[in-house]
């Protein structure tokens, strides 16, 4: 009889077992570690680096050490960095596929930390997020001129109102002349009138008996009735008339102004800019503004799309198909939870981590990737400070509530403390900032695609140095002018509109200083400008005003005629009634 | 790999039991035909190591079973699908896939719930195979090897003298 059972292959067993799990254990340390580079490079855009990591699995504990995440737009500094972070999973939930991390704690947690060699990754595509924000906050002064056109060349890309009000009310003058006349030549006329008075001689003749009298008194109505009508219709034309002749005169007036308004309308439009004269300081502080908004969208980019996740287990859902790996297809849960949560992640800092380091803490709560499934929102409320050569601190709290992925709302409210703000151009205006410190204070939200942000920036002890050249010709100058004196400042910027296309609205308290100098620099030019212009516009429309004149007289000439034959009429009837 | 294949032929020669044999090379289908890393294959290695399989048996079928698997993954993945969302299993599969065994076991993967589907229905057909050949092996077709010219030109290689060696050892 065969023997089946080989007792000695469980030791064997056992031992295979072991060998492999101490392998994992040996080195899940390092495989975590490629893990968490090599997926942090893909997310962020640029080198993530780890120190070091460990695993610990009674109970399951990961440690992570020296954590480096560059920043994409400065791959020489690092935009977050931890010296470490230890979780524990609860194991319960691990074997459910699910990573619940009850608490997080990130030491020697800070920002803007410099870095020993470059973290840039090819390829990246983190630099050309925030695209939108340049091009809005750029285009809000791209649009404002710093130099005054000429007249000519403002007439030649010119759409004139003038023009058409002008020919438009001569057309219709010819119309109505046409009209008036065919209505005046259509009434009762000087031959009616003397057969109505020949009629009344014959009536006057004396006649005998009482018939006689009948029959005048019958020719005498007669006569009346008719001269009645004939006046009721030549009054109804005449009040026409009227009426049409002060339509076309108040018409003749206001186009008499047009070339006025054209020209008032093309200085505003093509010397100023849309704007006029209300938005220099997006001329001035446009494109800054633009840098700022844009690198902060580009780090909200890297976060969202792992705030959206769907998946909230309503049904059967299949993952694109792979290669051999196969597919997984998700079926739905009783109680469907999050694949991934932080309930709660606390920073700190470290004493004495170095002067050069803006030193993080705070509280972020309830991250998850799939927050459909979670009842709360993320919420954080993170400080720094330090002694940064860029900022000395900062404090932001909010919520990213995707809850609802329809409707997301995130909110923010950020303070940065004595930010060193400096170099960079300032647009097409001769003159840039070159050092100053400023308080910024962010309000504001994105909600359903909708953004309203409010950004303050209230600067300090502002030195603006002037780049030479004539840039910018007078009205940029009188900028440079303007700003060289000007060392303490807010500057206001307004972001609405969506993502894709955002609205860029930018003042400050420099605003009326601006204008006043940029009007009192062009205001001899701008004069000059509005009359050149005006005298082109009526060259241009002359004729057909005087036309449309000449057609309103017509007007009026056929309005005396139907009154003089209205009077000639009513003293024939009242010769007949007298 | 001379020696493993030089053992398999020692196997097949020798007096080990036919359903021994092909029990290995079953055990083998299911080991080499569905992913390697999977909860189900420690208890396969359990029963390959504790029951008494022929174990170059099993090492020669699970190299040859996954070579197929690669081929058969296409196979495997629309059988997984087909029955992972027929709708008469539905509640079942939903309720597995609530449980702890559900989620290690990764039975809502096509790959591997149609590769262990197929393996398994493959059991006894490659059981009775296996045996059956073996079988015919020792009673005929062993005689006309041994006495034909590629037997004569196998003599001079290389994997005869391994075989030969472990033989006599």
């Amino acid at each position: 009889m065969v023997k089946w059972i080989r007792w000695q292959g469980l030791v064997a067993f056992i031992a295979i077992v072991a060998l492999v799990a101490g392998f994992c254990a040996a080195f899940a340390g390092t495989l975590l570690k490629w893990s968490v580079e090599s997926t942090g490079t893909a997310l962020v855009g640029a080198r993530v680096q780890l120190a070091g990591a460990s695993v610990h699995l009674f109970p399951v504990h990961v440690e992570l050490d020296g954590l480096q995440v560059t920043d994409p737009a400065q791959p020489m500094r690092n935009a977050f960095q931890a010296r470490r972070i230890a979780f524990g999973i609860e194991p319960g939930q691990l074997v459910m596929g699910r990573t619940f991390v009850d608490g997080m704690s990130v030491e020697g947690a800070a920002i803007d930390t410099p870095r020993e060699h470059s973290g840039a990754v090819r390829g990246s595509a983190a630099g050309k997020r925030g695209h939108a924000f340049l091009t809005a906050a750029a285009g809000a002064a791209q649009s404002l001129g710093v130099e005054l056109p000429s007249a000519d060349s403002i007439l030649k890309r010119a759409d004139l109102h003038s023009v058409q009000q002008i020919g438009g009310l001569d057309d219709r003058l010819d119309k109505q002349v046409e009209q008036a006349r065919r209505q005046v030549r259509g009434l009762p006329g000087d031959k009616q009138l003397q057969a109505y008075r020949e009629r009344l001689a014959q009536i006057r003749k004396k006649t005998s008996g009482p018939l006689g009298l009948v029959r005048k008194g019958k020719q005498v109505a007669d006569l009346r009735n008719s001269i009645s009508s004939d006046i009721d219709r030549i009054r109804s034309t005449r009040d026409e008339l009227s009426r049409t002749r002060a339509h076309m005169r108040s018409e003749l007036d206001a186009a008499r102004k047009a070339p006025g308004e054209d020209a008032q309308r093309l200085v505003n439009k093509y010397a100023l800019g849309g704007a006029n004269l209300d938005n220099l300081s997006a001329l001035v502080f446009g494109p800054r503004v633009g840098r700022w908004t844009a690198q902060a969208w580009s780090w909200y980019q890297i976060l969202r799309p792992y705030l959206e996740q769907a998946n909230a287990g309503g049904g059967s859902v299949t993952s694109k198909p792979l290669r051999s790996p196969g597919r997984n297809v998700i079926f739905p849960r009783a109680h469907p939870q999050p694949d991934v949560l932080v309930r709660d992640i606390h920073l700190s800092a470290l004493r004495h981590q170095g002067s050069a380091a803006v030193t993080v803490s705070g509280r972020v709560r309830d991250f998850t990737l799939q927050p459909a499934l979670w009842p709360r929102p993320l919420t954080f409320s993170i400080s720094g400070r330090g002694g940064s050569h860029r900022v000395a601190g900062f404090s932001m709290s909010g919520t990213l509530d995707h809850r609802h992925p329809s409707a997301p709302d995130d909110r923010l409210r950020m303070h940065l403390k004595d930010v060193r703000i400096g170099g960079g151009s300032s647009g097409r205006v001769p003159v840039t900032l070159a050092g100053g410190s400023a308080n910024v204070d962010v309000d504001g939200h994105l909600r359903s695609g909708s953004m309203d942000f409010e950004i303050r920036t209230r600067v300090r002890e502002a030195s603006f140095r002037r780049t030479g050249g004539n840039g910018g010709g007078r009205i940029g100058r009188a900028i440079a002018d303007t700003l060289e004196n000007a060392h303490d400042f807010t500057l206001v910027a307004h972001l609405t509109g969506t993502p894709a296309q955002p609205s860029v609205q930018i003042s400050s308290s420099l605003d009326r200083r601006l204008k006043q100098a940029v009007a009192a620099a062009i205001e001899g030019r701008l004069d000059k400008l509005r009359a050149g212009l005006r005298q082109r516009i009526e060259a241009r429309t002359g004729d057909r005003l005087k036309a449309a004149q000449a057609k309103l007289d017509s007007l009026a000439s056929l309005d005396h005629q139907a009154s003089d034959r209205l009077s000639a009429y009513r003293d024939l009837l009242h010769r007949l009634q007298g | 790999m001379l020696r493993l294949v030089a053992r398999f032929l020692k196997v097949l020669n020798s007096e080990a039991d036919p359903g021994q044999i092909a029990l290995a090379l079953c055990l083998a289908a299911i080991f080499g035909l569905t992913p390697l890393w999977t909860a189900h294959n420690l208890l396969v290695l359990l029963l390959v190591l504790v029951l008494r399989v022929n174990l170059s048996s099993f090492l020669v079928g699970w190299a040859v079973f996954s070579a197929l698997g690669y081929l058969l993954d296409p196979l495997f993945d629309r059988v997984g699908f087909a029955l992972l969302t027929a709708g008469p299993l539905h509640g079942m599969w939903t309720a597995f896939y609530g449980t702890v065994a559900g989620r290690i076991t990764r039975f809502n993967n096509t790959v591997e719930l149609g590769s262990v589907v197929i393996s398994l229905a493959l059991f006894p057909v490659i059981f009775l195979l296996a045996r059956a050949l073996v079988l015919r092996y020792r009673a005929s077709v062993r005689a006309w090897v041994q006495h034909s010219r590629l037997m004569t030109l196998l003599r001079a290689s290389r994997l005869y003298h391994v075989y030969r060696a472990l033989d006599r050892g």
